[in-house]
């Protein structure tokens, strides 16, 4: 199986919400504004998944490159 | 060889009759002296497993902390949340020594070097009993490793592992993700071996030559109380539960608040071996055929709700909107979408928190969408359920 190219805290999320801004192929949001990392991504959206880590204000998420 | 010979009542953190055994008595009934030789290998022979809930076999969790340098800690973890059970404090106030003795022999066995006794603040009777009793081993010469009592907050997720950890480590005491396994790198980074109070009392009787997974440990609830008892694996649930008072009954909560329904006719002739895995950390929760399952289940996913460490926002959002649609279903006012309605929520929340708070109460929402499945019709606007619905689930009675 492939690994999602993003990993997520839930603990440190508070649903900023910008994860989805700027990674739209890799994350959505739930009815409460928290992130869903789509599981079949995998590894060729790795820019777009260090985009939202990188974003977020918690630190919340983690790119992961394999 | 039992841990308990009678059934034991108890209730709200205190067992009713609070005389913990002596030090003397518990030499004289142990089948022989504590021997930490080889006794890894020995739980790896017996597979003991931790009864905390997760059943991870002991072995493989001392190797991990071996493998990992050793010189690490022990958390005996008697901050028992789940309101329906009461094992762990009737370990801790009835057979203190035993609880010890397993604490000492898996401090030697994996090269620890500290002890930690995690409570609830407030659980005076588990704390002066052990207290108790570490007085009586100093007098006699039993060489322990100093044991520190840590209290963590009267609440449920206290008792969750990585919670733990956070705390002895200097912060709140709050589940969080771990992305390497205690027993490898725990508190301030030690190996650390978190231990259910039930599975360190076993580790004592493995100690002292006896194999501790002959009986297990369950708190039953009926209409009749709550008792802890150590069951024979060969006894029928039916049997267990007619013995301890239970009367007419129509479903099952198999493992607490984040446990499975099951319908009586399905499990009641089952031996307890068979249901072994099903009742978790040993709870078991009888409902009589005349309180309403639909009632119960929308208490127990507020108390969830309420419960929940406000961390984790699928957690947090989700678990109130259940509780909202089954407080309406509970009130006889559910609406034909409503089922659809409780599963789409539960699929949006079901492994997104950093712990497994959220997906137990789910385990449990949805089994009870299934058992209760006829009894849903009577909670719409046109009918009337006739079943009690002034039924507390223990957890509510004190808030």
């Amino acid at each position: 199986m492939k690994k999602a190219a993003l990993q997520l805290d839930a603990a440190k999320c508070d649903g900023v919400g910008i994860c989805a801004l700027v990674a739209p192929d890799l994350v959505s949001l739930d009815r409460w504004g928290f992130p869903v990392i789509d599981p079949a991504a995998d590894a060729s959206l790795i820019r777009q998944a260090k985009r939202a880590a990188k974003a977020c204000p918690h630190r919340a998420m983690r790119a992961v490159a394999n | 060889m039992t841990i308990f010979d009678t059934p034991v009542p108890v209730g709200s953190g205190r067992v009713a009759l609070d005389v913990g055994e002596s030090l003397t008595d518990h030499r004289t009934r142990r089948p022989g002296q504590l021997e930490v030789q080889d006794l890894l290998q020995r739980a790896a022979d017996v597979e003991l497993r931790g009864y905390g809930g997760a059943f991870f076999p002991v072995a493989r969790k001392w190797q991990a902390a071996i493998d990992a340098g050793g010189r690490g800690i022990v958390v005996a973890n008697g901050a028992e949340s789940e309101p329906a059970s009461g094992k762990d404090a009737a370990l801790l106030q009835l057979r203190p020594h035993l609880v010890l003795d397993g604490l000492k022999a898996t401090v030697r066995a994996t090269g620890s070097t500290e002890a930690v006794l995690w409570l609830h603040k407030g659980a005076q009777h588990s704390r002066v009993s052990i207290e108790r009793a570490l007085v009586e081993r100093r007098a006699a010469g039993v060489t322990d490793v100093p044991l520190r009592i840590v209290e963590g907050p009267a609440r449920y997720l206290s008792g969750e592992s990585t919670a733990i950890i956070r705390a002895l480590s200097g912060g709140p005491a709050l589940p969080h993700t771990m992305p390497v396994p205690a027993a490898i790198s725990g508190v301030d980074g030690r190996p650390t071996l978190v231990h259910n109070i039930e599975t360190l009392a076993r580790v004592g009787l493995l100690a002292t030559g006896f194999d501790p997974t002959q009986s297990r440990l369950l708190t039953v609830t009926t209409s009749s109380g709550r008792m802890v008892v150590d069951a024979d694996p060969d006894e029928t649930l039916a049997s267990l539960v007619e013995r301890l008072g239970g009367g007419d009954t129509s479903a099952v909560l198999l493992g607490g608040y984040g446990g499975t329904w099951y319908r009586w006719e399905d499990v009641a002739d089952q031996p307890i071996r068979a249901l072994e895995t099903l009742a978790n950390a040993g709870i078991v929760i009888v409902l009589p055929r005349s309180s309403c399952g639909i009632a119960v289940s929308a208490q127990i996913v507020q108390y969830a709700a309420d419960s929940s460490a406000r961390q984790c926002g699928p957690c947090l959002f989700g678990l109130d909107s259940l509780a909202e649609v089954m407080q309406r279903v509970a009130s006889g006012h559910a609406r034909r979408s409503d089922v659809a309605r409780l599963e789409r929520i539960s699929a949006e929340v079901a492994g997104r928190g950093a712990c497994h708070h959220p997906d137990g109460a789910i385990r449990m929402l949805g089994s009870a969408l299934d058992v209760f499945a006829d009894e849903l019709p009577a909670h719409r606007r046109s009918r009337r359920c006739t079943r009690r619905h002034d039924i507390l689930v223990p957890g509510q009675e004190a808030a």
